[in-house]
């Protein structure tokens, strides 16, 4: 009888931004220093924005934890513009 | 989907080579030019893959893909599958085009929420250039809105999402039906709020853009939150994730943020 054999699946991380686009995405593999390397480019420049944020959250989305710097072994990341007490 | 005629609609996408070493330095530079002819990029022998060849530079080069569409998905990577830098969605970058010889196989995927409506066809005519489609004609597209729009709402005591006018807004939707799962996201989109549970005990109702967020404890309304973005052009289901994310990373935190609304409760009589 003929064995199906799966390929591992390789894990992608997300960088998401928040913007008025909705959100633009950016993902990088754990293994490929390139990627991360952009990845953690596009992190530092959408940061630098003040009053910015960045959470790090579990794909699950139970678990938040705010960072202020790249990941590189995040699930994702979420960063989010300045806010304000309305 | 490929075929060998010449496209007579307008394209979606730009190819375009850059200089500058970051996504939105060369975001800025773009000019949307319908009907774009990629000269640099040919066909495989195979005809199976598709190579960006750096031919015309010598110099340091990256391979920009722009599309209008939201949920297509452009993958591109070195041919030694060293090095690829993906962004997905409607910006693409590869960072790693810096010699005539290097190759690049592209291929198109689409994203989880892709639908036929969002494909494309790519089409290249006989000197190898290659130019993008819809795959629908504009009268099909439109019968498809219509269909759309007579879908019956589901009629309920609360006000639901609503139907996602925006493509922002529909983007937004996306992120956060993968962040609470589809069961919290349909209940999202017929309730018109989500609800997260803090560590304190208490329930946070998390309504879209300038709603006040309700605090609840063992039952009882007792206070309303009001947090937003400094920047109105967010689409409202962007605030969700915004407070979602606070509130999960520290309730302390999110109630400092926040214009604190107390919620007066009607005085107790003791019935002796």
């Amino acid at each position: 009888m003929e064995t199906l054999t799966k390929e591992p699946k390789i894990k992608k991380s997300t960088l998401r931004i928040l913007c008025s686009a909705g959100d633009r995405r950016l993902v990088w593999r754990k293994e490929s220093l390139a990627e991360i390397k952009e990845a953690r480019r596009a992190f530092n420049k959408a940061l630098s924005k003040k009053g910015t944020s960045a959470f790090r959250v579990d794909k699950k989305g139970e678990k938040a934890e705010r960072i202020t710097e790249f990941d590189p072994l995040a699930e994702e990341i979420i960063v989010m513009p300045m806010i304000t007490g309305g | 989907m490929v075929t060998l005629t010449r496209p007579a609609v307008e394209t979606n996408i730009i190819f375009d080579n850059q200089t500058n070493s970051t996504l939105e330095d060369n975001l800025t530079q773009y000019i949307y030019a319908p009907d774009t002819e990629v000269t640099h990029l040919q066909i495989a022998s195979s005809a199976a893959n598709w190579y960006y060849q750096n031919t015309n530079q010598t110099t340091a080069q990256n391979l920009i893909i722009h599309s209008a569409d939201s949920y297509l998905q452009v993958n591109l990577e070195d041919s030694t599958a060293t090095s690829k830098a993906l962004y997905t969605d409607n910006e693409f970058y590869a960072g790693t085009g810096t010699a005539a010889t290097n190759y690049y196989n592209v291929g198109i995927d689409y994203g989880s929420a892709a639908s036929t409506s969002n494909a494309i066809i790519i089409e290249i005519d006989s000197t190898g250039n290659v130019n993008f489609k819809p795959t629908k004609t504009e009268r099909e597209l439109k019968r498809e809105r219509i269909r759309n729009n007579l879908i019956p709402q589901i009629l309920t005591k609360r006000f639901g999402a609503g139907r996602a006018s925006k493509k922002s807004e529909a983007r937004a939707r996306e992120a956060l039906r993968e962040l609470i799962g589809e069961v919290q996201f349909k209940r999202y989109l017929k309730n018109g709020f989500i609800t997260v549970n803090g560590d304190s005990g208490r329930v946070y109702q998390i309504f879209p853009g300038h709603g006040m967020t309700k605090v609840w404890h063992k039952g009882t309304l007792i206070e309303k939150l009001c947090v937003v973005y400094c920047d109105s052009s967010l689409p409202p289901t962007d605030s969700i994730i915004m407070r979602m994310l606070w509130i999960l990373d520290s309730e302390e935190e999110f109630r400092k943020q926040a214009n604190v609304f107390p919620v007066y409760q009607p005085l107790q009589r003791n019935a002796a």
